[in-house]
């Protein structure tokens, strides 16, 4: 690595000043506007109200157990479809085609598909539509609150699938093939080979797949915003969807803030748990 | 036993496929083909019907060339200006040099909705709320592309570059005449990914966009999906609009994409 006085800060301060501009500023100006409220009549510290907003709104709370159940939703539907794809991906020819189809989905806007399974799925459109036509009956998909939670995960699903399955597939790849051979010879079934060997080798994948996932479930707003509107009974309102409808519906903008720094703390208190090395990266959306 | 595992994955891709198909055939039908109770899947022909419906109601071309060309700005100015970072970071040592790297890194684990407030006051503040520069330069710093390319840089061989100041290029020709051609490739492909990232904004410009001159595709998609207005038919035009010329790139630079590793034996 070389030093030099001047020519790494040229280098920097485009990025500097946009980085201060727009990635700085706003979380400076998120906490002037939910700890103090200036008009004409002078400067009030209103942090402590809108915490005791925050601590007696049902509705923040029901959007943080929301988000919680539709995070574990999508782990346990997530897991289970990447453990059978990476697995029937390891010995197939056209591994690299197949893995191009599941990840196509994920370079089309969350807004996009959001809306396209908003058509796929409502109770007058396309699937129920096909099914009344094949056996006569109409699911009710994002009706009831249990059922829109489901669908939720499984939309944002079909738009992550392919990037984590093929960042678990690649760290399968990784376990020497000799260990299989040897679990297989010694009669360990496949259900065995996948709980006491592969799950054990890939953890810390798995790690961070589940901390990618929270991330994403936690920052999931254009989805519910599109596909379910909150929902039935406003049980897919997420927090940080939440912080959209306060801010941009109610104009309610110092509340707002305070929950985008309820946001910004667990952001933080991930960080400062996974202590991140380089995962990150591939990500497009 | 092969047979059931080629089945398997052939209806997991047709799932996947299924929305494309489902988009592609709603764009050349009527406008209430999707809430039809007799749906036929079969390629219409009110495909130019829809376009002229998208034309009367919205100014289509300059959304169109606004889409694109917000898109193609930003992708440039930002894969420049990140690199520059990413070289400045991964090949000096300077004072600092850390604590930007842990703030950076933070940044990454912050929701957008955090600083949703913060954003839309700033950009008031700046004087660029509404207007096309506030859909360009606030997404211009990309912290996700800056950690690939902060990875890419480690590409450029140290030795390459010792042996240019040997040889008494200066420091900038050496990044340009050493450093961007070893990684000409993944400069290209992060261009990609934020042409794609910029593509689909949809939630600021969505809050910040009124004027209908200054539409871009996903506000379009949007404003025709409205549930006060079902017009199934040009809806999919408009997501078709959005999909076909990424999904091109995307096949262009799936080489880049994807890196399956070599199996260990």
């Amino acid at each position: 690595m070389h030093k030099n006085k001047v020519f790494p800060y040229l280098l920097l301060l485009p990025f500097l000043v946009l980085f201060g501009l727009f990635k700085t500023l706003p979380i400076i100006y998120t906490f002037i506007e939910s700890v103090v409220n200036i008009d004409d009549n002078g400067i009030f510290l209103v942090l402590f109200k809108n915490i005791d907003i925050m601590i007696n709104d049902n509705l923040f709370w029901k959007s943080l157990t929301n988000t919680l159940i539709i995070f574990l939703i999508y782990i346990v539907i997530k897991f289970f479809l990447i453990f059978i794809v990476s697995n029937l991906l390891e010995d197939i020819k056209h591994n690299k085609l197949y893995l191009l189809i599941l990840y196509l989905p994920n370079i089309i806007g969350l807004f996009a598909y959001a809306i396209i399974f908003r058509y796929i799925f409502t109770y007058h459109g396309v699937l129920n539509n096909v099914f009344d036509s094949l056996f006569g009956l109409r699911i009710d998909w994002l009706g009831n609150s249990w059922n829109s939670r489901v669908m939720l995960s499984i939309a944002t699903l079909w738009g992550s699938l392919g990037f984590y399955t093929l960042l678990y597939f690649n760290s399968l790849r990784n376990i020497p093939k000799t260990y299989f051979e040897v679990f297989s010879i010694n009669g360990g079934n496949s259900f065995q080979k996948l709980v006491f060997l592969q799950i054990p080798l890939t953890i810390p994948v798995i790690k961070t797949i589940i901390f990618m996932s929270l991330i994403e479930i936690i920052a999931l707003i254009e989805i519910p915003m599109n596909l379910t509107m909150g929902g039935p009974n406003r049980s897919t309102i997420t927090i940080s969807y939440y912080v959209y409808i306060q801010a941009i519906e109610y104009a309610n903008f110092s509340y707002a803030a305070t929950l985008g720094l309820m946001i910004m703390l667990f952001g933080f208190l991930i960080f400062y748990i996974k202590k991140p090395k380089g995962e990150f990266l591939y990500e497009i959306n | 036993m092969k047979l059931i595992k080629k089945l398997t994955l052939l209806f997991l891709t047709i799932i996947m496929l299924f929305p494309f198909v489902f988009v592609v055939i709603g764009s050349t039908q009527d406008a209430g083909w999707a809430f039809r109770t007799n749906i036929d899947f079969k390629l219409g022909s009110n495909f130019l019907e829809n376009y002229n419906y998208i034309k009367n109601h919205f100014y289509i071309d300059s959304i169109l060339i606004n889409s694109l060309y917000i898109a193609i700005i930003t992708a440039c100015f930002s894969v420049i200006i990140v690199f520059l970072a990413a070289y400045a970071f991964n090949k000096y040592k300077f004072k600092f040099r850390n604590i930007f790297l842990v703030v950076f890194m933070t940044s990454v684990f912050i929701p957008q909705a955090g600083l949703l407030v913060g954003q839309l006051k700033t950009m008031v503040f700046l004087g660029v709320y509404g207007t096309i520069v506030g859909l360009i330069v606030p997404f211009i710093v990309n912290i996700r592309v800056y950690i690939y390319l902060f990875q890419v840089c480690n590409y450029i061989p140290n030795d390459l570059i010792e042996s240019g100041r040997i040889d008494g290029a200066s420091e900038f020709k050496i990044m340009l005449l050493i450093g961007i051609p070893c990684i000409i490739d993944k400069l290209l492909f992060s261009f990609f990914i934020l042409f794609v990232g910029s593509w689909n904004n949809f939630l600021i410009p969505m809050i910040m966009v009124t004027k209908g001159r200054n539409y871009t595709i996903p506000i379009l998609i949007s404003s025709l999906s409205d549930p006060l207005s079902y017009n199934t038919g040009s809806t999919f035009l408009a997501l078709l609009l959005s999909i076909v010329p990424i999904t091109i790139i995307f096949f262009l630079f799936s080489n880049k994409v994807f890196n399956i590793n070599k199996r260990i034996v």
